[in-house]
């Protein structure tokens, strides 16, 4: 499984919390923010449209 | 899910959501989940801009256009070479004057719509430019018709 598919680029990771974090899953970030829409400026993902 | 998302196990894939929830990625708000627009992951470009640089700019000029966003937000007095930009197109300068031409192009096209300014400089070996400025808006014009 792909752990991480932003930017590689090792200068900018020592920036970037999100980056340097290894724990992050970051496919399910990335399926979660391909699910998800805006509604009043706030970006959300409606549980039901997930699959179980 | 956890098959979509290439995870073996519901355990595991619970653990990776509760993980993106601990730290703040993902917020659990009752019947949807909740992306905060967490500044260190995003580039933030207003929808006028991204329908301007989609209609009238190359694929390959938008990508150096993000590149150069995300050094201008982390890096100070951010200097860089055709050669780094090239590298990052998946681009090879040597023996290619025309790709050396292209990006220059592609860094003039930027600044004069008013996305990037910069001044270029030569180091005694290769050109360098010194990144001034990065802007999610362009120049506007008045809409004809």
């Amino acid at each position: 499984m792909v752990q991480k598919r932003f930017p590689a680029d090792t200068d900018l990771t020592k920036e970037i919390t999100f980056l340097k974090d290894k724990n992050i899953d970051a496919e399910l970030y990335s399926y979660l923010q391909s699910m998800s829409f805006p509604v009043d400026g706030v970006t959300i993902v409606e549980k039901s449209r997930l699959p179980s | 899910m956890a098959e979509k998302i290439g995870v073996k196990s519901t355990k595991t894939f619970r653990s990776h959501l509760m993980y993106l929830i601990d730290k703040g990625y993902v917020e659990d708000d009752d019947n949807r989940y909740i992306l905060p627009n967490i500044e260190d992951i995003y580039l933030l470009l207003p929808l006028e801009t991204i329908q301007f640089i989609n209609d009238t700019i190359k694929e390959s000029v938008i990508k150096v256009y993000i590149y150069l966003g995300q050094r201008y937000k982390f890096k100070k007095d951010y200097v860089f070479t055709q050669e780094e930009i090239a590298q990052h197109l998946g681009l090879k300068l040597q023996g290619n004057p025309r790709c050396r031409q292209a990006i220059h192009n592609a860094l003039d096209i930027l600044q004069d719509v008013g996305l990037i300014s910069f001044e270029n400089f030569f180091d005694g070996k290769s050109p360098r430019y010194r990144l001034l400025s990065w802007s999610n808006v362009h120049k506007s014009t008045d809409m004809i018709g």
